[in-house]
């Protein structure tokens, strides 16, 4: 037999070809040969060609079914029978019309006792086939079967036309059942048969940009704005996304991409419906407690979850109300009462409501408050207002030289005999944080005291020139907590955490950093005295928020007047400009950088009071030669 | 390096270790007698909330839900200086992972100033942080 390796044969517009061919194997596809009989003909594949193939593929399938790649019908002799073929026979058996069997029988076999496939019964998704659909329309197949199948109803996901037939997915055994008995059971117009080919099958999804789009679409309309309640159930059903898209909730990837998209857009949601999508493994949903802390009401009944214990994963959410019915677990509970209520109120103490029932207030012991929680993080805290002024200016003065490429001008922010060390976190992502470890003085690693003393850095030139050293960096000062824990007149205790950018090399991770300075006073001004710095990573969180805090930006939707608190006198001008500035008035002045960013800080950053209080100075000669010495000591 | 500046760098680490192991072990389990680590006017800042003088301190505390630290760095430094005399006085870092209640461990950083006071370390300041993204608001 003419091989039929060429798609364009089978797509119904080269009927020379087909012709040609004059063998079949299905007898839908002679329409075009015996366009005036109107009536299929049941033919025959060759015999021989294939033969080897034939006993291996019958003897791979029976021994090493594994119910999960391809279906063929086989009509032998003593009936219809579904074989399963491992994928390894390759890609053309997977569209069964060209595995030579032969297929007399068939029709008698199946007008008699039907045989459900074995696989169906375990398996939750499906791949229906309709060869010749390209023929017809979506609407006219769909409205068929599922006038055939009624009362039944079915959606069918992803239904897409290929050039030979049309495909599409469904989501339920007894829906693919109904499907699979549908085989040439309904004659078109034109008096063809229809065929339906079912077998366990689901298609691999891409999770892109554009994916994501659509889903957040199809989410809004889900989403009730009175009650806070987000409703996903049955999800890859979603009209929307049911014929581009499968959606499946049940994969762990599709599952956290979608709980992602909710915790971007809804980070408050309180109430959220999982119903019916077929979830078995939700060990994803352990991201819900500090994606969507505030959750109260979980819905993730009709599912396939068959432990109590796999409840877990979520039983740090503060669930008042939980419907878990329709899952094999609840099955298992003889008792729907006291055992399965009191097993799932173990996970959740709170639950107030489960399974729609209102569950006995519970009673507890009086003694943990369970209503005392952590005081709400401040990002700045100021023992004494006066003080505050002194170290703002301390710290931007301090980090604008830290950011900058040269940090030699730090030498006259330390004392003489000042003290410096650093500990370094390293977390378990990967990232060693390698460049700073050799200089870890961490106490309960090292056992050996010289070690102890010789990390610990002492006095301003050894200080300076390790702080010059290490990779150059941007902090996010907009971002920076500050603490002034101690404000006297001879000592002030500075502690500031942020995170930075490293600017060497070509990643430019960012850094998150706890910083603690003593600073005493010293001639004019104020040196360090102690300084200790501690580095790790920043959590997700952060990492994503790094750089974007702007303090002085009205759009965080708080009304401009909370702008008056202490820091906007020192952050209402963003560092870039300060920089920008002290850099312009540098080069004007001929002062070092140093100067020009005391000058400027002296007078509220206004650049042109900057330079006429310089020419005022200037002219009584009353700058300070220190302040034209070259940027680099 | 001197022999005075040395032996107060050993110091300052030996009482740092055993510093942290008290303190830590007392804020998660004896809260009820964590005043006494603090001076009569020493002051708490708990993620940016101060907390001033020994008695409110004691009072935080007890409000506060139950804690479990567990320690990762230590790092400390004697503090010399006009400032400080001859009072030994030492600067504590430290980090580590804090839980508190049933919520997840999340990365912490405490900063201490400790100085002696007759024969016993108290607390000058305490100054802890929790490693988390704020909002511009906060």
């Amino acid at each position: 037999m003419p091989k039929k390796s060429s798609k364009a044969q089978w797509n119904g517009r080269d009927p020379a070809a087909q012709n040609v061919q004059g063998k079949h194997y299905f007898d839908h596809d002679n329409r075009t040969i015996h366009p005036n009989s109107g009536r299929p003909r049941v033919s025959f594949k060759s015999q021989g060609r294939h033969g080897p193939d034939r006993g291996r593929n019958l003897k791979t399938g029976l021994t090493n079914y594994l119910g999960e790649d391809i279906s063929m019908t086989v009509g032998a002799s003593n009936g219809p029978r579904q074989v399963l073929v491992r994928g390894k026979i390759g890609r053309r058996a997977s569209w069964g019309r060209l595995i030579p069997f032969p297929q007399h029988g068939r029709r008698e076999g199946r007008q008699g006792s039907q045989h459900r496939p074995p696989m169906f019964a375990d398996s939750n998704w499906f791949k229906v086939t309709i060869p010749y659909g390209h023929k017809y329309q979506k609407d006219f197949v769909v409205k068929s079967l599922n006038s055939y199948i009624s009362p039944d109803m079915f959606v069918p996901i992803m239904y897409k036309v290929l050039p030979n037939e049309a495909v599409f997915y469904v989501d339920d055994p007894n829906t693919a059942d109904k499907l699979y008995n549908c085989d040439r059971k309904i004659t078109t117009n034109d008096g063809f048969k229809i065929q339906v080919r079912v077998k366990p099958g689901f298609p691999q999804v891409e999770i892109d940009q554009t994916l994501r789009e659509r889903m957040k679409l199809a989410m809004v309309k889900r989403y009730v704005q009175e009650t806070n309640a987000l409703d996903l159930s049955k999800f890859h059903q979603d009209p929307d996304l049911v014929t581009d898209y499968f959606c499946a909730l049940f994969r762990p990837l599709m599952l956290a991409a979608v709980i992602d998209i909710v915790a971007e857009h809804i980070p408050n949601l309180e109430a959220l419906n999982l119903d019916g999508n077929k979830l078995a493994v939700i060990e994803r949903l352990n991201i819900l407690t500090k994606k969507l802390p505030k959750l109260k009401v979980l819905y993730i009944g009709e599912n396939r979850i068959q432990e109590v214990s796999h409840l877990d994963v979520i039983k740090d959410l503060k669930l008042e109300e939980l419907r878990l019915a329709g899952n094999p677990v609840c099955a298992k509970y003889k008792d729907r009462q006291t055992a399965y209520f009191s097993d799932v109120r173990k996970r959740f103490p709170r639950l107030l409501k489960l399974d729609g029932i209102i569950l006995p207030p519970p009673i507890r012991f009086d003694v943990a408050d369970e209503t005392a929680s952590l005081p709400p993080t401040q990002r700045m805290y100021v023992v004494n207002t006066d003080a505050q002024a002194i170290a703002g200016q301390f710290l931007q003065q301090y980090f604008m030289i830290f950011d900058s490429d040269n940090r030699q001008p730090l030498l006259d922010a330390y004392h003489e005999q000042a003290s410096f060390s650093m500990t370094v976190s390293y977390g378990s992502n990967g990232n060693k944080l390698d460049s700073y470890l050799r200089e870890n003085r961490n106490l309960f690693r090292l056992n050996d005291i010289e070690r102890k003393r010789k990390l610990l850095k002492q006095g301003r030139l050894p200080v300076v020139s390790f702080i010059s050293e290490m990779p150059k960096t941007k902090h996010d000062l907009d971002g920076f907590t500050m603490d002034l824990c101690l404000a006297t007149e001879t000592m002030m205790m500075i502690i500031v955490t942020g995170l930075f950018k490293e600017l060497d090399g070509k990643k430019n991770p960012i850094r998150y950093f706890n910083r603690t300075f003593l600073i005493v006073p010293e001639g004019g001004g104020y040196c360090i005295c102690n300084e200790q710095l501690h580095i790790s990573h920043p959590t997700d969180e952060q990492e994503k928020k790094a750089f974007t805090v702007r303090q002085s930006q009205p759009s965080s939707s708080s009304t401009p007047a909370s702008t008056s608190s202490g820091t906007s006198v020192v952050t209402g001008i963003s560092d870039e400009a300060k920089q920008h500035m002290t850099i312009a008035l540098s080069e004007k002045t001929k002062m070092n950088l140093e100067w020009s960013f005391k000058c400027l800080a002296e007078v509220q950053w206004d650049f042109n009071n900057a330079l006429a209080a310089f020419q005022e100075f200037y002219t009584l000669g009353q700058i300070p030669p220190e302040a034209f010495l070259p940027n680099k000591t | 390096m001197e022999q005075d500046i040395k032996s107060k760098i050993d110091e300052a680490c030996r009482t740092a270790e055993e510093f942290t192991k008290l303190y830590y072990k007392a804020i998660d389990k004896q809260r009820y007698m964590i005043s006494k680590l603090y001076l009569d006017t020493g002051i708490l800042i708990w993620n940016g909330n101060g907390i001033v003088a020994k008695d409110q301190i004691q009072k935080f505390w007890m409000d506060l839900p139950a804690s479990d630290h567990s320690t990762t760095t230590l790092d400390a430094q004697p503090v010399t200086g006009a400032a400080v005399g001859n009072q030994p006085t030492f600067l504590i870092k430290v980090s580590g992972q804090v839980k508190f209640q049933d919520k997840p461990s999340k990365p912490f950083n405490q900063n201490f100033l400790i100085t002696a006071v007759g024969d016993k370390w108290k607390i000058v300041s305490d100054c802890f942080r929790v490693q988390e993204a704020l909002d511009s608001t906060t």
